[in-house]
């Protein structure tokens, strides 16, 4: 099973060393200068935060001003998100739906080996080699980024930066690709035993794995371990002049939480509710001062509830085998499927 | 001389519609069995169901002394070509005999070798880029070549002109020849069976018609249709078969 695995994922796994060259040879070209120029801004060795701040901008300037490294460090994020449902639909499904639509598992399945052991060479083998590409994929990528993720994230303008911690970037970063890649080759391979048709089955697994993306990060992952709340003192009219106004009225002020994961951000009245602006005459028609000088009397507060950047390597244990666990009860109904009613 | 299949009462519905009822069989081992009836007869439900690709929804079967497809042991006793004879079109006839190789604990790489070479075969080709009847060589050569003690063939000459048909037929009757093997083939052309069965099974509408040594059914019907009526071939008596109802008290005579 394994020769016979492997000869049929030859073309396959052909492409995806290809991809793994090309991108680890253009990884390292230019992850060596992000490196120096990381260490030639002083932050390697900067050990006062106030000091540090003003390294850290000229860093990320000139990090953004290269015409390399912004395109590097979003080709690395766009591969790692890519990367689970594209496995999953092209490796994944096929795997089984080529052998229905030919009816080659009539052949296969006569040899002296039982569906069910195929079915787990398949899942087995193929599943390591998609964790192993994705990982291969992360490593080169955690690597690469690490001065940005250190420096706080990427900058996107107004002063934000994505963090390793934010929503997009976490599923681009140590070990979650593995468990996105499992499931989504594990998705895949389930998926093409149910519907048994190459391009149907594929369309799905596309689907299916992308709305996982979609709801690990929004849905799951907040609830992987309670959040630190934290509440401000109540809201001068100096600390008020960096609100933004939204046009649903309420207003968030920024954070500043380094390498946290901020989940909620809210400014809200005594009585605990979220704050929304009404129609008062000192913001419809006063000036700027007026309006912030009466909001400051409404005694408001900033209320964050974040995950601190120390609990990163926690958060990323916790997806890993929550999806792993989802790839491994994928299987085993796959296998079970295959083992009761075949292919036909 | 014990059973090479025997089923009781084996009965496959799909939805609502029974492909199969009732079958009941009894095949003694050493036969060439020739199984006919028009098309959607059911050859193919009897056929996966002896081969385990299909579970019974009614009844049971038993394949050379196991349940089908109940294990490696198991497997490794049958040999079967799909219709169509499937092969993976990218891969190459060498690596087909690579895999039967690696999954067949009982492999005789000599024969197939030497019978790979004898059909002309290229090993370094495709078979996807074979014809049919190489195709459906290649299939036989895999299904033979595990040894099996019985071999189940879906309709393996149906795609074939003529002339490879009858290669065909003459190379899988040299090889049954050669190994005694129980074997079991199906076809809706009776002429492809003629003068290579021993045994037969008749199929009609999901329902066994007929089922004996071909001796055996012969003898019986002109027992029965007195000597103006006598028949003389298989074609004629399967013609005989099919065109009759069911008698069920015919059946148990045999």
């Amino acid at each position: 099973m394994i020769w016979l695995t492997w000869r049929q994922f030859r073309a396959q796994a052909i492409v995806a060393a290809v991809i793994l060259t090309a991108f680890g040879i253009a990884l390292a070209l230019t992850g060596s200068g992000l490196a120096d120029l990381y260490t030639s801004s002083g932050l390697a060795s900067c050990r006062i935060p106030s000091a540090c701040s003003a390294m850290t901008t000229t860093f990320l300037d000139e990090m953004k001003a290269d015409s390399a490294y912004p395109l590097m460090y979003f080709i690395g994020f766009g591969i790692l998100v890519l990367a689970p449902p594209l496995i999953g639909a092209f490796w994944g499904a096929p795997t089984i739906t080529r052998e229905a639509e030919g009816h080659t598992f009539r052949l296969v399945w006569h040899q002296s080996v039982t569906p069910t052991r195929w079915a787990m060479a398949k899942l087995a083998l193929l599943g390591l080699a998609s964790t192993a590409f994705a990982g291969l994929i992360s490593l080169m990528v955690t690597w690469w980024a690490a001065p940005i993720d250190r420096a706080g994230g990427f900058p996107i303008g107004g002063g934000s930066q994505i963090s390793r911690f934010s929503k997009q970037i976490f599923d681009a970063r140590g070990i979650v690709p593995l468990g996105y890649a499992a499931l989504g080759f594990v998705l895949g391979i389930t998926l093409g035993v149910l519907i048994r048709r190459t391009v149907p089955a594929m369309a799905a697994t596309l689907v299916v794995v992308a709305a996982i993306q979609f709801v690990v990060p929004n849905w799951v992952r907040p609830g992987l371990v309670t959040p630190v709340t934290v509440t401000t003192p109540v809201l001068s009219a100096s600390a008020l002049n960096q609100m933004q106004v939204h046009s649903s009225g309420q207003l968030t002020l920024p954070v500043d939480i380094p390498g946290a994961w901020i989940v909620t951000n809210r400014t809200v009245t005594p009585n605990g509710h979220v704050f929304t602006l009404p129609n008062v005459p000192q913001c419809g028609a006063g000036t700027y001062n007026q309006c912030v000088s009466w909001i400051a009397g409404q005694h408001l507060r900033q209320v964050v509830t974040y995950q601190p950047a120390t609990r990163f390597w926690e958060f990323q244990g916790l997806e890993t085998a929550v999806l792993l666990a989802a790839a491994a009860a994928s299987a085993a109904a796959c296998v079970l499927w295959i083992r009761r009613f075949r292919l036909s | 001389m014990t059973a090479a299949i025997e089923s009781q009462g084996l009965g496959k519905r799909y939805r609502k519609r029974w492909a199969l009822t009732d079958c009941t069989l009894s095949i003694p081992a050493g036969h060439v069995v020739g199984l006919v009836g028009p098309n959607g007869a059911g050859k193919t439900t009897l056929l996966h169901l002896f081969t385990g690709l299909l579970t019974p929804t009614a009844g049971t079967v038993e394949v050379v002394g196991g349940r089908p497809a109940a294990g490696p042991g198991q497997l490794a006793k049958v040999g079967f070509v799909a219709q169509d004879t499937p092969t993976y079109p990218g891969l190459s006839v060498a690596d087909h005999l690579r895999l039967g190789a690696h999954l067949n604990p009982r492999w005789d790489r000599p024969y197939v070798e030497e019978r790979i070479r004898r059909l002309g075969l290229e090993p370094a080709r495709k078979a996807g880029r074979l014809s049919g009847g190489q195709r459906a060589q290649l299939a036989l050569t895999m299904a033979i070549g595990k040894r099996p003690d019985l071999l189940i063939l879906d309709e393996p000459v149906a795609s074939l002109d003529p002339v490879a048909r009858r290669e065909f037929l003459e190379e899988l009757a040299d090889a049954v020849a050669e190994h005694h093997m129980t074997v079991v083939l199906s076809s809706h052309l009776v002429s492809d069976l003629d003068a290579f069965c021993d045994y037969l099974i008749v199929l009609t509408g999901a329902r066994v018609q007929a089922a004996g040594a071909v001796d055996d059914l012969l003898a019986a019907h002109n027992r029965l249709a007195g000597p103006r009526n006598t028949l003389a071939g298989l074609e004629d008596l399967v013609l005989a078969l099919m065109g009759r109802p069911s008698h069920p008290a015919e059946e148990k005579q045999k």
